[in-house]
């Protein structure tokens, strides 16, 4: 008997001599399998972690959460919502879907309904919860970000959620051109342009000292809309591109040397050799 | 002259009585009504499934949140109704054959311990594969029904928006124009939707969870030839389940405790039971990753080694039970 337990033990130890490099390989296949658990996560979901705990059903339980953050939502019982938000992208961390629709709900409805609130009568504290709102947004889609460093669209959201909510508008460069660096789909040449304008805003806004940095990367998507076009097409590249050069080109004084559109021909529309 | 004495060592390992064994004991267990009732609820899911479209939350990407609604609500709905028939089905296979003193006929005759565990198993285990395969083909048939609903309204839609747009004062030709441009986005749009019905994940997620119900049925046989009742039996089962799926906890725990008792727990646990995580791919699916054979591959392999490693157990602790 005592042999047998002997065995069985050596059994035990041996498969978890085999099992433990084995899982290290497949953890390593599919990051999207490792929970990422904050202190601060823990601590909000409580018993919700039992959820993830049910392993096979731990989609079908960030879904039913997420109906219930819907019915939240539909009775503005903001802390309900975003609670329940928290629970399922925690859940299921690699559904894009998850990570930009809470942060949608969280920075533009719940922060509007905040700045709106009837039954806070203080303007003071109303901008205060709208603002606590739109951080919380913000915070998530960052984990979002954190958890998919790879995905453009989630960079471009936040993008639009420090320009429009924060009103962070160089941090809403960034943003987009980090998106702009990732993404690899038909995006790219509206991400491209956002960036741009975005870029410049924030140095007409906030840092002039970014205005050359602006200037650049026109100048620099002027040169591969042009490279990706064939020249009987070159008339169908956005006017805008140029328009904005040559408002840049004039601010900045740039030598007429170094111009796109020198400015003794202001309506060049094909590029000089770089 | 003396009949010839027959011992277990002149008797060798025959996989035709263990096919016998497990044909008979499925037989048995096709009927127990408790399996079809747990088929027809599971059944019952996959088909209400299409009914959480209305739980999404914009019009934005709508086919995309419909659809994951529906494959999660199936895969889940074949996981938990899959484990349950896993553990029930297997934690009674012994001890209902030692309550009706069967045990003593089979083990009379020339077949071994091992023979008679493995046949078992494997009757089990085609109980689950038919269940797998029955639940998968209606799961598989409700997608493609959403799939083709979805196809239909966007083509329309698309169609029909471009109509719309049209000038009244354009030329034949402005319109034809327009209309093949509205042509090529609805096609595009309809190849996207197909793309997300991810047919082939679908089939790999559906092979990993038949692998993981392997495991928790050899699991639950392993628990059962030292268990004395199927309550027991069913109850470490239902715990061990959820101890499997708590084994990536246990790893980040391992990495992060401080008390040296937590990090020899959490050891214990990351060393011995098997990663039931490990089995569920449904994030890597909605999270539109490539899925890839060789990764699939990988967690079969995985499955593989732990059924093979829990049947040693189970038939180590077997060969000595006193029946």
């Amino acid at each position: 008997m005592k042999g047998n337990a002997a065995l069985i033990a050596l059994v035990l130890a041996l498969a978890g001599a085999v099992k433990v490099p084995f899982e290290a390989s497949m953890a390593a296949d599919r990051p999207s399998n490792r929970l990422m658990l904050s202190v601060k996560m823990r601590e909000q979901i409580g018993q919700g972690l039992s959820l993830a705990l049910l392993g096979g059903v731990r989609a079908l339980g960030a879904d039913f959460l997420w109906v219930a953050a819907r019915v939240a939502w539909e009775e503005h019982r903001w802390f309900t919502m975003q609670q329940n938000f928290e629970i399922v992208t925690l859940l299921q961390p690699r559904a894009i879907y998850f990570w930009d629709m809470a942060s949608w709900h969280l920075a533009w409805n719940a922060s509007h309904a905040a700045a709106n609130d009837p039954a806070e009568p203080r303007m003071a504290m109303r901008v205060r919860n709208q603002r606590l709102w739109i951080t919380a947004g913000r915070e998530l889609l960052e984990r979002g970000i954190q958890n998919n460093p790879d995905n453009a669209y989630l960079h471009e959201r936040l993008g639009w959620l420090l320009h429009d909510k924060a009103r962070d508008l160089c941090g809403a460069a960034d943003a987009t051109l980090k998106a702009v660096k990732l993404c690899k789909d038909w995006r790219i040449d509206y991400l491209r342009r956002l960036a741009g304008y975005w870029l410049e805003e924030c140095a007409r806004e906030v840092a002039p000292a970014r205005l050359r940095e602006a200037y650049d990367y026109w100048r620099d998507l002027w040169f591969k809309e042009h490279a990706s076009h064939p020249p009987e097409q070159w008339d169908t590249i956005d006017k805008n591109i140029a328009n904005r050069i040559q408002k840049l080109e004039n601010e900045l004084a740039v030598p007429d040397s170094e111009r796109i559109f020198p400015k003794n021909k202001p309506s060049a529309s094909v590029p000089p050799a770089r | 002259m003396s009949a010839p004495t027959v011992t277990s060592e002149t008797v060798y390992f025959s996989p035709g009585r263990v096919w016998t064994i497990a044909v008979n004991t499925l037989t048995e267990m096709t009927r127990q009504k408790i399996f079809y009732f747990m088929i027809a609820f599971a059944l019952l899911m996959i088909g209400a499934a299409s009914f959480f479209s209305i739980f999404t939350f914009g019009v934005e990407a709508e086919y995309v949140t419909q659809l994951k609604f529906i494959k999660d609500t199936g895969l889940g709905a074949i996981s938990v109704f899959g484990s349950i028939i896993a553990i029930v089905a297997t934690a009674q296979l012994l001890p209902a054959e030692l309550e009706n003193r069967t045990i003593y006929t089979i083990l009379a005759k020339p077949v071994h311990r091992l023979e008679f565990l493995l046949g078992k198993y494997f009757g089990a285990a085609l109980l689950l594969v038919i269940s797998v395969f029955l639940m998968g083909l209606l799961f598989l048939a409700v997608v493609a029904l959403k799939e083709r609903t979805l196809t239909r309204a966007t083509y329309h839609e698309t169609m029909e928006f471009a109509e719309r747009g049209i000038s009244k004062t354009a030329t034949p030709e402005q319109r034809q124009k327009a209309l093949a441009k509205a042509e090529r986005d609805a096609a595009q749009a309809v190849a996207e939707i197909r793309k997300t019905s991810g047919y082939g994940g679908i089939v790999k997620a559906l092979a990993t969870v038949l692998c993981k119900l392997l495991l928790i049925a050899a699991m639950t046989l392993f628990l059962s030839t030292f268990a004395t009742s199927m309550v027991f039996t069913v109850v470490m089962s239902a715990m061990l389940y959820f101890c499997g799926h708590l084994v990536p906890v246990a790893q980040q725990f391992y990495d992060r405790a401080e008390s040296w008792l937590g990090k020899l727990m959490a050891l214990v646990v990351n060393w011995v039971l098997p990663n039931l995580a490990a089995f569920d791919v449904a994030d890597d699916l909605f999270a539109g990753l490539e899925l890839a054979w060789l990764k699939v591959l990988k967690i079969v392999c995985y499955g593989a080694f732990y059924v093979l490693v829990t049947l040693t157990l189970a038939h180590l602790v077997f060969r000595q039970r006193e029946i």
